[in-house]
Order: structure tokens, then sequence, then C-alpha cells
């Protein structure tokens, strides 16, 4: 052997010495719980994060579908295929040619839904119609694009139109289109893998003056199982956002820890800062507000493009996407706007103790906040199908707990006069997962008021978990 | 000293009318009382304001058709015996004609007024004595708190006249040696019911009949869209 192929020989094990070295130096420092990350060792560049397409951000939180005779049919799994029906229906109304809009009554819409057959996709929140339109691929550029709506309702009373609803003003408009479709025909038509609940309007059920629908018995194979926050075993996902969100001003920001591992990076005097807590929840505020008119797509994609670089989204095991599930805008020309993730698991969301998953808020098109409390887990769990505890009892019996934090009130109030208000102020009651600060997604009901305040009971004994008033 | 003793069982009758009071019945929520409906499905609902049992039954009503024929015989001995040689026959009571007040007419179960006169519905047919064929039931509930509901959808009913009977439950009456145990072994405290006449549901018509969204004022519509078409 010659000198050359010694030389070569001792080199290469030299560097597979050094480079056995920091590896070793580094399994002996990192975290103990954090995984072995070979991409941090020799930073390739980031791990690949989910690509966000805004168009499965919209599902609705149940699809009623009424017989025309008080009762209704609640579907809140595989929504996607009835969102998906509606926006075809949509296009093809709006291919006949539009013919006017107008507002109608509360009673119309009522009758129109409890007196034929009819389906209604609820959203749970407002946002523009254009959105949907721009969603459903067809055009509407009048006046019927700026109206906020939370519901769609397709009824047999009126084979031409579509009913928009407000459930937040309230406000109900019809769209009446040229030609006549059977809507009703094709929703029968679709092939649900899961046997939707059945659902009365509240007052039939409690009595009181609500005409919003609970409900009736259901049950459900959810149980709780065992999560981890996002940052779980990433002790570098805090700092990665942080990078992110300062840019090339980093290097200027302060970065104050405290003894618990809190860390908030501040620039300047506090115009920006960045909130990474121990526990998996980050959160951003900027005084930095901009000018632009912005509307609300491109408001969306900019909120996106912001989780996305922030963070992203790790696809992991069952962990789902996300849903949009709440919308705020405020201002003229120049509009504050907000809006609501949350994941889902099983086709149900996940609420967590702010509410939801991911807030990001918008001022003249830049983003002036963002908080963030995600989680994953790798497998769901099910378990022996059991009746849940039924939406009327849930109420009665919590209803104390819901007139005190309602009313700020610590005082027990009669048990009727609780129950007329609490029965009063529901809006909806469907079923979802509430992550509780012991990283435990339990399977619960979550009810939701007239001001936008979201409880969470145990889906199976009606136990209050926990509550998070509105966050728009 | 016999003012004081006055006051004293004055007391005493306040608070057992107050105990009296304190028994609360259960409430029939849906369907309303006397209601007519359309369609094949009813909901039940029932409000209960303190723990107790209650079972819950729903009736149809049924009129009769033909009476039970009844045959006397006297034995040997000389007594007399009587055996029935054909049943009743009954058929649903319809209620196709029904409006509410009909309903509370038949629900009041009176077939004559105070001066003798058969009471005469909206038709003009008389009320006549009803008889009940359970249709769904009876299912005991329990309610553990302070209020609750009883709630269950009955569907596929045919059209006609339905009573939602609810007996609140009391202590169990103890079996004698050599009976069977039978649903009907609980002290009945109280019933209450709730008549519902269900109808066929009337077949949907388009938009210009059913009378929901009437014509409105084209011009003044067509003004509202401009307006906000121009300040959207």
């Amino acid at each position: 052997m010659d000198n050359k192929r010694v030389l070569q020989l001792k080199m290469t094990v030299l560097v597979v010495l050094f480079l056995g070295a920091i590896l070793l130096l580094y399994l002996l420092w990192m975290p103990e719980n954090a995984e072995l990350n070979i991409s941090r060792i020799f930073d390739f560049g980031r791990a690949p994060v989910q690509t966000m397409d805004h168009r499965g951000l919209l599902v609705p939180d149940s699809v009623n579908i009424s017989r025309g005779d008080g009762s209704f049919t609640l579907q809140v799994r595989e929504c996607e295929k009835s969102m998906e029906l509606a926006l075809s229906i949509l296009k093809e109304y709006y291919s006949y040619g539009f013919l006017q809009l107008e507002e109608i009554s509360r009673e119309q819409y009522l009758q129109a839904l409890d007196g034929f057959r009819s389906a209604e996709l609820d959203f749970g929140f407002s946002l523009p119609f254009g959105f949907i339109a721009e969603l459903g691929g067809f055009e509407e550029s009048g006046a019927a694009a700026e109206l906020l709506i939370s519901r769609i309702c397709f009824s047999s009373a009126a084979r031409d139109s579509v009913i928009l609803v407000d459930g937040q003003s309230p406000g109900f408009w019809r769209l009446v289109f040229s030609g006549p479709i059977d809507c009703m025909a094709r929703f029968s038509a679709l092939e649900l893998e899961d046997e939707p609940a059945l659902a009365w309007r509240a007052d039939s059920m409690l009595g009181l003056g609500n005409d919003e629908l609970l409900p009736l018995a259901m049950s459900s194979n959810a149980i709780g199982f065992e999560i981890r926050p996002e940052a779980y075993g990433d002790e570098y996902l805090a700092q990665d956002m942080a990078e992110d969100i300062f840019g090339d001003t980093f290097d200027f920001v302060r970065r104050i820890s405290d003894s618990f591992g809190n860390v908030t990076y501040m620039y300047g005097y506090g115009e920006k800062s960045f909130y990474a807590g121990i526990d998996g929840y980050f959160e951003y505020t900027s005084s930095a507000a901009g000018s632009e008119a912005t509307g609300f797509s491109e408001d969306l994609q900019r909120a996106l493009a912001f989780i996305e670089a922030c963070g992203g989204l790790k696809k992991t095991g069952e962990s789902t996407g996300l849903r949009l599930c709440g919308y705020s805008e405020s201002g003229g020309r120049v509009k504050d706007r907000t809006f609501l993730f949350t994941q889902s698991f099983g086709g149900r969301p996940v609420a967590v103790t702010e509410g939801a998953g991911l807030k990001v808020s918008l001022s003249g098109g830049s983003i002036t906040g963002f908080t963030r409390r995600l989680y994953r887990w790798m497998t769901g769990l099910y378990g022996d199908v059991l009746p849940c505890a039924e939406a009327s009892n849930v109420i009665a019996s919590n209803s104390n707990h819901i007139y005190n934090i309602l009313n700020n009130n610590t005082l027990a109030a009669a048990s009727s006069e609780a129950f007329e208000f609490a029965a009063g102020e529901t809006v909806s009651m469907l079923p979802g997962y509430f992550a509780d600060s012991m990283d435990q997604l339990n399977p619960c009901w979550i009810l939701r008021t007239k001001d936008g305040t979201a409880f969470y009971f145990d889906l199976y004994n009606g136990r209050p978990l926990g509550f998070c008033r509105s966050q728009l | 000293m016999k003012k004081r003793l006055i006051q004293l069982l004055a007391i005493i009758m306040l608070l057992a009318l107050g105990t009296c009071v304190c028994f609360a019945s259960p409430t029939v929520v849906s369907p309303g009382a006397n209601s007519v409906h359309d369609g094949d499905s009813i909901l039940v609902s029932v409000k209960l304001t303190e723990k107790q049992t209650i079972r819950v039954s729903v009736i149809r009503q049924m009129e009769e058709v033909k009476a039970a024929v009844y045959e006397t015989t006297v034995d040997e001995a000389g007594n007399e015996q009587t055996k029935e040689v054909s049943p009743a026959e009954y058929k649903p009571y319809d209620a196709s004609k029904l409006t509410e007040a009909d309903v509370a007419l038949l629900a009041a179960g009176e077939t004559k007024d105070a001066k003798g006169n058969p009471i005469k519905l909206s038709n003009g047919s008389a009320v006549k004595t009803l008889y009940g064929e359970t249709v769904s039931g009876p299912v005991d509930y329990k309610n553990a708190s302070d209020l609750g509901f009883y709630t269950k959808q009955i569907s596929s009913l045919k059209p006609g006249l339905y009573v939602i009977q609810v007996d609140v439950l009391g202590k169990k009456i103890e079996q004698k040696e050599g009976e069977e145990a039978s649903e009907g072994d609980y002290e009945i405290i109280e019933s209450v019911k709730s008549y519902v006449a269900l109808k066929e549901k009337p077949k949907e018509t388009p938009v210009a009949d059913n009378g929901i969204f009437s014509t409105r004022n084209t011009a003044l519509q067509f003004l509202q869209n401009l307006l906000r078409s121009l300040f959207r």
C-alpha cells in the first residue's frame, strides 16, 4: 500500500471520527424529550411542511336536512361531501342566470325550511358570500358578494331560489335564479357512511322561544386519548418561528426567558413581540398596521402564508388539516380582519383552552396578531358505541353554570330563571373534541351562545370541561 | 293562649299546604296540547322539575265500529253465565278534518253538554267515546336531577288521533305469592295526557302557489340591490 492510499484512509477515518463526535455530542446534550433529527445536525434546511390550500378550509359545522314535518337529521361528519354538492348546485344556478336578490323575513325562512324538504349548510360563523362564489368557481360580483352569511339553504318550497342567512346579525336573503333545480333529490342521493343524528327546534324540545336546532339522542364511539403539543420534542420550533417572524431584524431582537422556560422575543420597545410558552402556546403581536384596502381572499391568503412561514403545519399521523372556524371584520375601505382556524379529528373540530387553535389578525393587509396552540397525535382512538348525554339534559343540568359565566355572576340564580336564560342563549350544540391542559383530547359537546362563548361538556356524562369566551 | 294556639295551627297548616304544592307534575312540552301536525313523526318531550320516574306511552285513538256481542246462558244450578260471542271491532279515528278546537273537545272526553245534547265537532259530527291502542311504549324514564327532559322522536306513525300519556310512578307494588311481575307493578301517582292529531303531509307545491315568498315590489327591490352594489 503506497503512502497516498494510507493518507486517504487516515483522512477518511478522521472525517468519520469527527462526524461521530458531533453526533455523540448532540445525543449527549439534546433535551430528554427531543426526537433525533438528523436534519438539525447537518442543517439540510427545514422539514417539509403541509402546503395550505384555502379550498379545503371551509367545511360546514353541520348539514341539517329537513323532512318537512318539523324533524331534521343533523349531519356532523362527512360534511365535505355536502359542501361540494352545494357548490356544484350554486354553480349550476348561476349558469342559468341570476335574477334578483330579495330580503326575506325570519318567518319565511323558517317556513321554507321546516314545512318543506330542505337542506341547510351551517358554517357556525359569518363570511362573505363572494368567497363561497370563489370556491365554487362561479362569478358573483353583485350585491350578494358582500353579504356576510353563515348558512346556505336549499328548499323545495322554492326550487328556483337559494336562501342565505347571517345568523349573527341576523339577516335573511333569497337569491332568485332563472331555472329550477331539484336540490333535495341530489342531497337525498348523497351516500354517507355515518347515520346522521335526529334534531328538532329547541322550542319544540325545551318549550322556550328559541328556534335553533338541537340534536336528539345520539350515540358515538369517540373516546379520549393522549395528545402532544406540536412543540413537544422540537426545541427549535420556537426559535425557528421567531426567526421567521422577525426576519432580518432577528439579530436586534431581545430574548427574555423566565425560570419555567417560557421565552419572549421583543423587537424595539415592544413594537413586535413573540411569546413562546413551554406548553406549546405561541403568541405574536405587532403594532405596525398596514394601509392597504385588501379583500377577504387576499387577507386569507396572507394569513395562510404567515402560518405556513411560521411553523407551518406538520402533517403527522391522523392529525388533519385546518378548518376555518371564525371570522370577523371591521372598518371601512381599509379593513381589520381576524381569522380563526381549528384542527379536526374524525370530521369533528378540536377546540383548545383558548377556543380555536390558530388565530390570525390583520389590519390593512398586515399581520398584527397571531396565536397558536396546535397538537399532534399519531393514532386516534375509538371505543364501543355508547349513548351520548342528551342535549336537552346537558343544558338543563348545566344551566346555572352557563348563567353564571355569561352574567359574570357567582351567585346562584333560581333554577327556572337560569334554565330559561341558558336555553334562550344557545345557538348550537354539536359534538367535537376538547384538548384540555393535561394534553388529553376529550370527546365533548360544544355549546355556543349568542355572544360567541363556547362551553365544552363531556359527551357522555354532560359534566363541564371548560369554556371559552369569543375570540373575535 | 287560645290565640297563640290558633297561630301555631295556622303555621302548621301553611307548612303542610306548602309540602303539597311542592309536588310538581310533568309537563308535556311537545307535542303541544291539542295540536294538529302534518307528517308521520312527532317529538315527545316531557319536562320534569323534580326527581321522579315516569312511564311514557303513545296511544292511538280508535272508534268502535261494531259492539261486542255477548250471550247469556243459565246453567243447571240456575246461575247466569255471560260469554262473548264476537269481539268488538275498532278502526282508527279519522283525524283528517280535525281542528285544534276539535282536538280539545275530544280531549275533554265529554260526549254530551250540560243540557244532554250531543257535543259536535266543527264538521258537524258528534264527539264519540274513543278507545286506546298503544303504539309506542310504555317506556320508563328516571329523572335524577331537579330539572330534566325525556325526549324521543316517534316515527312512521299513521294519520290519526294520538294521546301522549305520562304516568308518574310511585312505590313498587308488592307482588303476591304466585303472581308474575308485570309492567304495571308500580303505584301511579298522577297521569298527564296530551292529545295530538296527525294528518297526512300535503304534497309540496311550487313556489308560486305555496304563498311563502309573495311577489314583492320589484322596483323597490331593484333600487335596494342597486344601492347595495353602489355602497359595498
